[in-house]
């Protein structure tokens, strides 16, 4: 009975150990939205025949990945693509709490379209490779990839995917978590600027009658 | 006492120029842009205004951002969005440039519900995982 079941526990091991090492699906975003994701990206591709993916390894393990074709956790098999295809391919490198350095990201497009997007054109958007180590991940993972039907467009590659104005929104869903000021987002550092003068006049003034020499 | 005057008189004409100069979206994007009409959004307080941009949109929502910092932005398949204190400003595309849609907060969350739902408000629409975030709310 007990050599029964520690050649279980072995066998087990055995196995865990042998296996590849792979991340689950959904490692920075869930699976709800990467099903989303895929949702939008197929009706882009219906709007303009262009397949889209992302794969996004994670420590060199595959990690997030999804498509227009086969939806979310498959890798875009691009040989289904006649009119061409665009992948958001990003690595992501997280260090253990403990160890030097720090997280860090690359993203490429892959893509054999004629004009294809780059990652440049990602920058222009406001969107970095860092994002993807930043506290909205999954948002930036989202938002590159949603990206891409937009930037083929603009290049001349195919139409664009017609904006349309939602009609029949729930009365019960609203804006929430309004912005703090524009100003002061925008013009923080002018403002500082601006007070530490006004401050610095009076400090001024004071210095130097702390420097003036009495007289009796 | 004059460098002293100088200095606080300075930091005054600053901050008086920079509260009370046109820093707004709204003024950035009215003097750049040609303005083509206004739309009324369902439930929004003020109507929609319509400028035309003769650049496409990753660019033109490129140019407002960097001369607005926006608070939160969507980069979707149908265009750019950003958010702003009161303001969404909309960056969609049209047959030549694209198309830049100023709402007020409420009109802009519902014009563009499809894209920014759950994103930057409540969302009634399937899975609300990573929904109902906005600026400053991670993961």
């Amino acid at each position: 009975m007990r050599l029964g079941l520690s050649a279980l526990i072995a066998l087990v091991l055995l196995i865990a150990v042998a296996s590849p090492p792979t991340a689950a699906a959904g490692v920075l975003v869930d699976r709800e939205d990467e099903v989303d994701l895929a949702q939008t990206l197929a009706d882009a591709q219906e709007a303009q025949g262009v397949c889209y993916g992302w794969d996004i390894a994670v420590n060199g393990v595959p990690g997030d990945r999804g498509s227009s074709l086969d939806g979310s956790g498959v890798p875009l098999a691009v040989d289904r693509c006649p009119k061409g295809y665009a992948i958001l391919r990003a690595e992501v490198f997280y260090v253990c709490e403990t160890c030097d350095g720090e997280d860090s990201a690359s993203v490429t497009v892959d893509s054999n379209l004629a004009k294809p997007p780059t990652a440049q054109d990602l920058e222009q958007l406001g969107f970095s490779a860092t994002d993807l180590v930043g506290e909205k991940d999954d948002q930036a993972v989202i938002d590159m990839t949603g990206a891409l039907p937009l930037l083929v467009a603009e290049k001349g590659n195919a139409p664009y995917v017609a904006y349309e104005a939602a009609t029949d929104v729930p009365a019960e869903d609203k804006a929430t978590n309004t912005p703090g000021s524009d100003l002061l987002r925008d013009r923080w550092p002018v403002l500082i600027l601006c007070l530490l003068l006004i401050v610095a006049g009076p400090a001024y003034l004071l210095y130097k009658r702390s420097q003036q020499i009495p007289t009796y | 006492m004059v460098i002293a005057a100088v200095l606080s008189g300075i930091g005054v004409l600053g901050l008086v120029l920079v509260l009370t100069g046109g820093n707004s979206v709204r003024d950035f994007i009215k003097d750049k842009y040609k303005f083509v009409g206004t739309e009324r959004v369902e439930g929004a307080g003020k109507d929609s205004l319509l400028y035309a941009s003769d650049k496409p949109p990753s660019q033109t929502a490129a140019d407002i951002a960097d001369a607005r910092k926006p608070a939160d932005r969507r980069v979707t398949e149908s265009g750019v969005f950003l958010r702003y204190q009161d303001d969404v400003v909309s960056v969609v595309p049209q047959s030549e440039g694209s198309r830049v849609i100023v709402d007020d907060e409420e009109g802009g969350y519902r014009r563009n519900y499809l894209f920014v739902g759950g994103f930057w408000g409540t969302f009634s629409g399937r899975g609300q995982s990573f929904r109902g975030g906005g600026p400053g709310s991670g993961k």
